[in-house]
């Protein structure tokens, strides 16, 4: 519970991460339309994999900040040496980076999703499909992050080790918002939101230990 | 009983003794079924009634694509033993898999694509199979990447086997995820639970041309295998006494 205080106290007294995030998702999405072009119905059809794809890539940018610090001042160590289960550790480390990077963008996709040109119910699904998927996408994203603490060149690396599992909730996610809520996306969606939940923690561990033993 | 015969294996020495035995075997092997399965197919198979001779590319493609998914099955396998039972042997086994497995993956794509040209007009679409292939490739240059980055040592070694395995995870669900596009790729050439639609004339040499490849991926790992043994184990004294002849 107090890991859980920790990362809430260090995501609110660093406010400029999460408004660097968002300042990241607003800036991409303007330059869709300049680079395209304005025609709001090819804006429209371009919306969903849009949208998900500058989430993901918010995701990427945010996980080796969210591990970083507590790498380099050693509480990561004291984590993997300390008596609470590190899974769990590893579970709320990856919530935060939920929390920090995520959330905010998710607060913002109504107005992104009007700029492209998107209609209210397309919004919806594009925000379910989006509160389904980002979850998972931060547990991967902490695990890639956690595998290339301290090493060089470490962001480039993350995009190469990441993009191959980020295709299926990226898959899944756009599909799901293009449809308009198919259950069938949707369940295959839950269903790999709690396998990456009950496995990645458990996996982010064990490459913790390694990383503290390096 | 198998417990021992794990250790035995297990030890660099005994293994860098033992596999030597088996390379002239794999080399025999290799040479053999490569060079009939290729005269074969390329030569004495018949032409396709609706794709003519270009289909022989197959000969190619075919054990490639097979070869690429097994190679990282194989590859992830010695991860799981690497970080179970830490076997010196199963790390580097890992590591030397990775090249040949990644190298095969991109033959695999790039015969597609010369296939595709004249059978579907275009190099690239983006299918199911070929983009499950692509992303193939990418997780095994996320391996390859981050044993790279990490430098020698046991932990680069155990940090790429924990992305190995899941990948291995990931793999059948990459697989289902991908297959919601539309797909134009012919389904598999063979099941081993039906009849091969092709006339036994064609798919006989493809069959060789399988066992080759996979031998010949055998041949190549167990010889990089062997190498990297070596090299790790330069200064052990047995090393230095079988190698006293060249220093």
């Amino acid at each position: 519970m107090g890991l859980v205080l920790r990362e809430l106290r260090i995501l609110l007294r660093s406010p400029a991460e999460t408004v660097q995030s968002l300042m990241f998702g607003v800036l991409v999405v303007a330059l869709f339309p300049l680079a395209i072009t304005p025609d709001p119905e090819i804006l429209r059809q371009l919306a969903v994999g849009l949208i998900w794809v500058v989430t993901l890539l918010t995701s990427l940018l945010a996980a080796e900040r969210s591990l970083v610090g507590d790498f380099e001042d050693g509480t990561l160590e004291q984590m993997v040496l300390g008596i609470q289960p590190l899974w769990l550790i590893c579970l709320i480390k990856s919530a935060g980076h939920w929390l920090s990077a995520l959330l905010p963008l998710l607060l913002i996709t109504p107005l992104l999703g009007l700029m492209l040109a998107m209609t209210p119910s397309a919004i919806l699904w594009l925000l379910a499909s989006l509160l389904l998927g980002t979850p998972i996408l931060s547990l991967f994203c902490i695990l890639g992050g956690m595998m290339t603490l301290g090493l060089n060149r470490g962001g480039a690396l993350m995009l190469v080790i990441l993009m191959p599992f980020l295709v299926p909730p990226l898959i899944l996610g756009t599909q799901w918002a293009m449809t308009e809520g198919q259950a069938f996306y949707g369940y295959l969606l839950a269903g790999l939101l709690s396998l990456s939940l009950m496995t990645l923690p458990i996996a982010t561990a064990t490459v913790a230990r390694i990383v503290v033993s390096r | 009983m198998v417990w021992r015969w794990f250790h035995e294996w297990g030890s660099p020495r005994f293994f860098y003794a033992r596999s030597g035995r088996l390379i002239p075997i794999f080399a025999a092997l290799t040479l053999c079924l490569l060079s009939i399965g290729l005269v074969w197919g390329l030569l004495y198979a018949p032409a396709d009634y609706q794709q003519g001779h270009s289909y022989r590319i197959m000969y190619v493609h075919v054990p490639a694509a097979i070869l690429a998914q097994s190679s990282y099955a194989m590859m992830a396998m010695a991860a799981v033993v690497s970080l179970i039972w830490r076997l010196k042997i199963a790390d580097a086994a890992m590591q030397t898999a990775a090249p040949i497995g990644a190298w095969v993956t991109a033959l695999a794509l790039v015969t597609g694509a010369l296939w595709g040209k004249p059978m579907w007009g275009t190099y690239w679409v983006w299918d199911a199979r070929l983009t499950s292939t692509l992303i193939l490739l990418f997780l095994f240059a996320g391996v390859l990447a981050i044993r790279q980055a990490s430098g020698p040592g046991q932990s680069a070694g155990r940090a790429a086997a924990v992305l190995a395995v899941v990948g291995l995870i990931n793999l059948p669900i990459i697989k289902f995820s991908v297959d919601w596009w539309f797909t134009l790729h012919q389904p598999s050439s063979f099941s081993i639970t039906e009849k091969p639609a092709m006339p036994i004339e064609m798919w006989a040499p493809l069959l060789v041309m399988v066992i080759g490849t996979y031998s010949w991926f055998f041949l190549v790992w167990l010889m990089r295998l062997r190498l990297e043994i070596v090299r790790r184990e330069a200064k052990a004294d047995w090393v230095q006494r079988s190698f006293q002849d060249e220093l």
